[in-house]
């Protein structure tokens, strides 16, 4: 049995979006190093807890600005067809998932302010057991998407 | 007043106790207030405490008998029109097709008066869309075939059917006897299912919990079982120091404290037991499951009875529960997921509490004919082993290590029998986990100390994803889960580190299935 991956990617301005917030994440880290830092001093704390936390920071934050975006948009592949949306991600565990359109009970695009910044959306779709999302698209590409699902999950049929 | 619509009815009248008692219930804690601050400053003044109480108690009962002139409702064109409100005038319309759930319950001070509290639960609903508080057995009938399509019939009065031990219950345990005794001719099988048919009263077939099988489940539900095992346990220790203390008197006297303490300690475990065995006893008596035209109704109950209704339409799989006493015994619980708001918050809807596994093909078969127990389960194979073994095994090693490093007075040791425990309970893991398809149906079998099978009709699947983690891709394993629509949330059944080919393999099968289910439907493209 093969099983044909799907094709389709999110945006390439995902990896800025996702950056941008890394950086950010990043500056958080280094406000609390600070914070480590400064009662390190005041109280006498042993060095090595400022040290390893700043040693943990600065890998996790290496690793989420310059290589977890791009393997996150390199995995993460979408489709949408008549009958599923099927979707493939996840860095370590990878994840194959697929969503019967007839399933699909709600669909919506939503955009914080990382995304707003590129134009960017996610597109969120709703099943009578949790939710999925594709992470990342233009803003008029994610409309798109939005309204195919929405008119192909037409709701018919009250059953679950 | 307003004048009354024809057909508008009010509650029965006993409605005003309960709505007199929640009025007493939300002033409570004002007034309790009241009271300790005046405790606290000293000025204790009986008569303000119970003046305060009096007015208290007659200021409710005037607003419960408003409350109940309030509420007022009516069926009207397949609609449940419901007015009330003190201050505020709330109007409540039911359709009878968003109707989802008819439950009723009818607790001491119902049954004494032959009433019943009935909820009405529509979709999206978080709590019951409408609660009449006590109707009588005839109203309540009236509505639950308005609203909650045929009645049930035969309803008997909830204040007169405690002792009732029909022969209806002989029915219906017919299989189990002919089984227990030793023969399973099928023969033997078919007058009892002929019998339960042969029902005078409406429903369709209806199955009763006989009280010998209640007992067993109420003694080996759960938390007991674990009570059990630690009374095992501490009374082979009192049996072991009270050996040795018959040997020197001396070390009586010091050990009789511990003993003594252990003996509480075992007695408070055996009272809680018991105590639960008998709650679970009182709350599941006279379990009955009935089955009506599209939904299946159970009702229990000792002293507080209770209804509650399914839609066959909302059943999105069942759940066979076997926990490792009750398999021992050959029983196991059959549940049911039921998609939207059921029993309260719990998961899954309980059907039946106990039967015999023998059983299982006769109740699936007048209750839910779609389903079935498959005869045969694909195991894992051996390659997965390792992978339930690993983290569980791995972790129990890393916590008996530091502690028996870093425990005082080699208390630690203690901990050497848990990798022992992680390593059975992988491997059971691993014994457990297993599928079969057929016909439209995926049965996961899955569980460690407990079995559980879950049966899904694969239309019912909301979605379904195949994971690998690096080891699962080195060995060519992989984890299939599957999401249903259960209660309030979901439920998600895994196959774990079955082969990554048949995962595929289940995977494009309920691909399939799911553009089969569509097809049904007229839709543009």
């Amino acid at each position: 049995m093969v099983i044909h991956d799907p094709q389709q990617r999110i945006d390439e301005d995902a990896l800025k979006a996702w950056r941008l917030g890394a950086w950010i994440a990043a500056a958080v880290y280094t406000v609390i190093i600070g914070v480590l830092i400064f009662l390190t001093i005041r109280f006498d704390w042993p060095y090595w807890i400022a040290g390893a936390a700043f040693l943990i920071a600065a890998v996790v934050a290496l690793f989420e600005i310059a290589y977890i975006p791009v393997w996150r948009w390199r995995r993460f592949r979408y489709d949408v067809s008549e009958h599923e949306i099927d979707l493939l991600h996840g860095l370590i565990i990878r994840k194959r998932t697929i969503i019967p359109m007839v399933k699909v009970q709600h669909v919506d695009t939503k955009q914080g302010p990382l995304l707003r910044k590129y134009q960017l959306a996610a597109v969120t779709f709703s099943t009578a057991a949790g939710s999925h999302e594709i992470p990342a698209l233009l803003e008029s590409k994610a409309e798109q998407v939005r309204n195919q699902i929405a008119k192909l999950a037409r709701i018919t049929d009250e059953e679950i | 007043m307003k004048k009354f619509e024809p057909g508008t009815h009010r509650l029965h009248a006993v409605s005003i106790f309960f709505f007199t008692f929640k009025f007493v219930k939300d002033l409570l804690y004002p007034l309790l207030a009241v009271i300790i601050s005046t405790i606290v400053r000293g000025e204790i003044n009986l008569l303000w405490i119970i003046g305060g109480v009096v007015v208290l108690v007659t200021g409710s009962a005037v607003l419960g008998w408003l409350s109940w002139l309030r509420f007022t409702y009516r069926i009207s064109d397949d609609i449940l029109h419901v007015q009330h409100g003190l201050f505020v005038r709330k109007k409540l319309y039911i359709h009878r097709e968003r109707v989802q759930s008819f439950d009723m319950s009818a607790g001491v001070l119902h049954r004494i008066f032959g009433l019943w509290k009935v909820q009405i639960e529509t979709a999206g609903g978080s709590k019951p869309e409408a609660v009449l508080s006590a109707v009588s057995t005839e109203e309540s009938e009236r509505l639950r075939e308005a609203l909650y399509g045929k009645g049930r019939g035969g309803q008997s009065d909830p204040a007169a059917d405690t002792d009732e031990i029909t022969s209806e219950e002989h029915h219906a345990i017919g299989p189990a006897e002919a089984q227990a005794s030793g023969s399973l001719s099928t023969s033997e099988l078919l007058p009892a299912q002929t019998t339960i048919q042969a029902q005078p009263a409406e429903p369709l077939a209806s199955i009763r919990i006989p009280l010998r099988t209640l007992l067993m489940y109420s003694v080996t539900s759960g938390r007991v079982g674990i009570a059990l095992a630690v009374i095992a346990a501490a009374y082979s220790q009192i049996d072991d120091w009270l050996s040795e203390s018959f040997d020197i008197w001396n070390f009586v006297m010091n050990s009789l404290g511990a003993a003594s303490l252990i003996w509480v300690a075992a007695a408070l475990l055996f009272l809680v037991w018991l105590f639960s065995a008998i709650m679970t006893t009182i709350r599941e008596y006279g379990f009955t499951l009935l089955a009506d035209e599209g939904k299946l109704t159970t009702q229990k109950g000792l002293l507080e009875r209770k209804q509650a209704s399914i839609s066959l339409k909302r059943v999105q799989g069942l759940h066979f529960k076997e926990n490792a006493i009750r398999r021992a015994l050959g029983y196991a619980s059959v549940h049911v997921y039921v998609a939207g708001s059921t029993e309260k918050y719990e998961q899954s809807f309980l059907l039946f509490p106990m039967i015999r596994r023998s059983e299982l093909p006769g109740l699936l078969e007048q209750f839910l004919p779609a389903y079935q127990l498959p005869e045969q389960i694909q195991g894992l194979t051996p390659r997965a082993l390792p992978s339930f073994l690993t983290i569980p095994v791995l972790t129990a090693a890393v916590i008996t290590a530091a502690a028996v490093l870093w425990v005082p007075d080699g208390y630690g040791l203690f901990t050497i029998a848990l990798p022992f425990i992680a390593l059975l309970w992988g491997w059971l893991r691993y014994r457990q986990t297993g599928w079969s398809v057929d016909d439209g149906m995926l049965t996961i079998r899955h569980g460690s100390f407990s079995t559980h099978h879950s049966i899904v009709p694969k239309h019912r699947v909301q979605w379904h994803a195949l994971a690998t983690n690096p080891f699962q891709r080195r060995k060519q394993l992989g984890t299939l889960s599957l999401a249903l629509a259960s209660g309030l949330i979901f439920v998600q059944l895994k196959i774990r580190h079955m082969p990554w080919t048949q995962g595929a393999e289940l995977m494009g099968w309920l691909r399939r299935s799911s553009s089969a289910n569509g097809k049904s439907h007229t839709r543009m493209g």
